[in-house]
């Protein structure tokens, strides 16, 4: 959640479209990020405002416009799955944050597809394949490479959405099959589906699955996996449904090391050792350590959570010994949001609308600043600055630094779910309905 | 003061001898706008300060104790047994167990004891945070009357026996709301006015009925349209009425509209939009409509929060609808003395507002950490917040946001709001219901 940027807005008005570069339509509910690569924007929303008349009725869709003026290119539009309130809850749409890579494009859609499209559509005038039984090769419609249908082929029951962002290292990409709780039957109906795949990036063929958090499960997996280089090795870490963080050894799935982040210490008035938070941020991977809060599904509300630096460098059940340090209890509320890290400070969101920063080392507080309303969004550090979003529909815009500076509060129009994407210069900030491209007019 | 019912109540007083604020008769009290004359109340408690007694109840509920002479009704599920457990439904989040009967208790004012206890229905269930007892009793004192989220209504008189009963349901078609049944009965004029707004799950309208309290025989029931699509018809709120002049509107929020309606027929009066300006399918209301003096105060699932002037007729949206902003709660009816609006935020802030106009005084300021589902309550100069763990902020009126206190109740999950009568608190937590008052 950090970009290199310079001569970004501090400053931009919706509605008298000052700095506004460009804005484009979505569906009504929006809360995946934005993407940016090779002179494409994308991002995954709903169905609301349904650009293709054939198509209408609840859908995910992934939108692709064109990062210069914002023009529409192309979409791929999944239908919803049968019973959607038990594993694709109407309207959501698609919650993924989409990873590209060259000309491809890897998402997981409403349906817990992992998918692979091209990021050229069909406007390169090829249908690209081994998939290649599109109905359409319209310009406006998703060129698919390759599809893994996780709740057929592997098994998987997502807990009301699929959300992961796919991550690619190498030849693999990474995935949370979202793998989850079953409301009503209440427990988890496949214990034994995988819930952390690698997936051959070319053929889209598993390459190995863990299925750790199995049967305990607490409600959805709807967190990412990240990866990065501890002491020389690379780990992927994924997040887990569980509570737990299970880091493996990414080329053959092999764990390393394993926490259980939904723990007391000491243990609650009950005498519970574990609490029933888990893992909806995504962790960072940083200087051989890992850094995520706990939260829950945030239809349960805000309570106490649990923000860690954590030892990537020990091996097995490292609860106990790798916790470095940790904030807490009544000084850190639940989060769903991913951290950011940059220069000695972290920035780490509440779900009950706080921005805090502490320091990297340590976790002792700089700054708590009141975001007001709930808060899903990820801090974003570029420029010289820390962006963040709230429910309420305001962006706060912050010097970053040891000082509580607010340089601004602009108000959006709209909900807003997603991080503030930094690309080229531009802002991109989605709230539940509009997509802006935000830049300095020079 | 908001003294729209102040009438109501010094009637209600003479005939049973006691002073204003002496009751607390349905859910939002005496004069439906959470505020109460109760004097002589205490600013801090505890498990262990200013506790006059605590009654151990049977589960959970969202339903606020009634009070009313030397009775406390409560309605609540049954506790769990092994083998008598309330399905999970629909659940959002892991619920305590509770057992499928649903009930009404009698308890003792004076010391907690367990008068009588009745058993409305067997359909408890648990959907998304609430179960089936969630609907406040209602009572005139000699009469009470409860509703459970399965549509049964029963009245009783005061030492539990039963007068009449209807089965909803059965009477009208199935509920459709998401998330289960959960609007309170309202009294008033001798008839018992029920709301069932839904649309989710059933193509048949959304309606009002009135029973005639005493014998329950029905008095008239009319649809109340809307046309907004998915869950945004259900409704969890519960009617309240509005002095107009001479004569009084009943008050009726969710379905996308603040709709009037006469109290003699049921007949819509005015209709109001504004509370879901982007028609959006997911946007049920749960927090009650609130009248002060001539506005009507309401919400849908987020923003806006709108101030709709009384009075009109038809669609009052472009004529009477005199503010909206985004400072709006979800669950929690907002409270006023008159002068200030009171606006409870489920991710635990409050802020003030002028009531006339919408405009803060200030603005979603920091309460202990929680969420907050239970409605404010506004007695002596001050106005208490809980939190679903049982933590009680008590903030002075005025438009300075000053905490005087939190107290602690170590509770897991409370929904039900706070009820006042005489000198007493009665709070009910998951597993208690504390009455709480200054130690002499």
């Amino acid at each position: 959640m950090v970009a290199e940027a310079q001569g970004l807005p501090n400053q931009w008005d919706v509605q008298k479209k000052t700095n506004i570069r460009w804005i484009a339509e979505l569906g009504t509910q929006t809360y995946g990020n934005v993407v940016v690569s090779g002179g494409k924007v994308l991002i995954g929303t709903n169905n609301g405002h349904s650009r293709d008349l054939k198509m209408t009725g609840d859908k995910g869709v992934l939108m692709c416009f064109a990062a210069r003026d914002g023009a529409f290119l192309w979409q791929a539009v999944h239908d919803k799955l049968p019973e959607p309130m038990d594993y694709d809850w109407p309207d959501i749409g698609i919650c993924s944050t989409p990873c590209v890579v060259g000309k491809r494009v890897f998402y997981v859609s409403n349906r817990g597809e992992l998918m692979c499209v091209d990021l050229d559509g069909f406007h390169d005038g090829e249908n690209d394949g081994p998939f290649r039984e599109e109905e359409s090769t319209g310009k406006k419609v998703a060129d698919v490479i390759w599809r893994l249908d996780m709740v057929k082929d592997l098994g998987v029951f997502p807990c009301m959405a699929s959300a992961s962002a796919p991550l690619v290292w190498e030849d693999l990409v990474f995935v949370v099959t979202g793998n989850g709780y079953h409301a009503t039957k209440e427990k988890v109906v496949a214990p034994k589906a995988p819930s952390f795949i690698a997936v051959n990036r070319v053929s889209g063929q598993v390459v190995w699955q863990d299925s750790s958090p199995g049967a305990k499960i607490l409600a959805g997996q709807w967190s990412s996996p990240a990866l990065g280089r501890v002491k020389g090795r690379s780990q992927v870490v994924f997040p887990g449904g569980d509570g737990w963080l299970y880091s493996f050894e990414p080329r053959t799935g092999k764990l390393l090391w394993k926490f259980n982040c939904k723990t007391h210490d000491p243990v609650d008035d009950e005498g519970l050792y574990e609490t029933d938070d888990h893992l909806v941020a995504t962790p960072v991977i940083y200087d051989d350590k890992v850094f995520i809060a706990v939260g829950q599904d945030p239809e349960m509300g805000d309570g106490e959570g649990c923000l860690r630096a954590i030892d990537a460098t020990k091996t097995g059940d490292v609860t106990e010994t790798a916790e470095l340090w940790r904030r807490a209890g009544d000084d850190f509320g639940r989060s769903i949001s991913t951290v950011a890290i940059r220069e000695g400070l972290l920035y780490a969101a509440e779900l009950g609308g706080f921005l805090q920063c502490l320091n990297l080392a340590t976790g002792k507080p700089y700054w708590r600043h009141d975001l007001m309303s709930r808060v899903w969004s990820s801090p974003m550090v570029a420029d010289g600055r820390v962006y963040i979003g709230n429910e309420d529909g305001s962006v706060f815009v912050f010097e970053h630094g040891k000082k509580d500076r607010l340089l601004a509060e602009i108000e959006m129009g709209g909900a807003i779910h997603g991080t503030v994407t930094v690309a080229d210069g531009v802002l991109y900030i989605a709230h539940s309905s509009k997509l802006f491209a935000i830049t300095e007019r020079k | 003061m908001n003294r729209g019912f102040a009438g109501a109540v010094v009637v209600l007083s003479c005939i049973s001898g006691v002073l204003a604020g002496e009751h607390w008769p349905q859910w939002r009290g005496p004069d439906f706008n959470g505020t109460s004359d109760a004097t002589g109340l205490p600013v801090t408690w505890s498990r262990t300060e200013n506790i006059r007694w605590s009654a151990e109840l049977p589960s959970w509920s969202g339903a606020t104790p009634i009070v009313w002479g030397d009775r406390v009704f409560v309605a609540s599920a049954a506790k769990a047994t092994e083998d008598n457990r309330a399905p999970d439904v629909k659940p959002i989040r892991k619920l305590a167990p509770d057992g499928r009967d649903l009930l009404l208790l009698c308890i003792s004012r004076k010391d907690g004891k367990l008068l009588w206890r009745r058993t409305l229905d067997s359909g408890n269930a648990h959907v998304g945070k609430q179960n089936m007892s969630s609907p406040s009793p209602v009572t005139d004192g000699k009469l009470v009357w409860a509703l459970t989220g399965t549509g049964i209504l029963v009245c009783f008189d005061r030492h539990g026996k039963e007068i009449w009963r209807h089965s909803l349901q059965d009477k009208y078609g199935k509920f459709g709301l998401m998330w289960g049944y959960a609007s309170s009965p309202f009294l008033w004029d001798n008839k018992l006015i029920v709301q069932v707004l839904h649309g989710f799950a059933t193509d048949d309208p959304s309606y009002l009925v009135a029973f005639d309290s005493l014998t329950g025989k029905v008095v008239w029931k009319v649809d109340r349209p809307t046309d907004q699509p998915k869950e945004t018809p259900d409704a969890y709120s519960t009617p309240v009425p509005m002095r107009v002049g001479d004569r009084v509107e009943i008050v009726i929020s969710g379905g996308g509209y603040v709709t009037a309606h006469h109290p003699v027929d049921g007949k819509e009066i005015w209709r109001s939009a504004g509370l879901n300006p982007t028609i959006h399918g997911w946007w049920r209301t749960v927090s009650s409509p609130l009248v002060v003096d001539e506005m009507v105060i309401a919400s849908a699932k987020n923003n806006p929060i709108v101030g709709v002037r009384g009075g009109g007729k038809g669609n009052v949206t472009k004529t009477h609808l005199v503010w909206s902003n985004s400072i709006a709660p979800d669950v929690p009816t907002p409270v006023s003395d008159g002068e200030y609006l009171y606006v409870l935020h489920d991710n635990g802030s409050l802020s003030c507002l002028n009531p006339k106009t919408g405009e803060p005084y200030y603005k979603k300021k920091r309460l202990p950490r929680g969420t907050y589902s239970a409605s404010p309550l506004l007695a002596e100069g001050r106005v208490y917040v809980t939190s679903e763990n049982a933590k009680t902020t008590v903030v002075a009126t005025g438009p300075k946001f000053t905490v005087l206190a939190t107290n602690d109740l170590e509770d897991g999950y409370t929904l039900s709001s706070i009820a006042v009568a005489g000198s007493e608190f009665f709070v009910r937590t998951s597993t208690h219901l504390y009455c709480i008052s200054k130690e002499k």
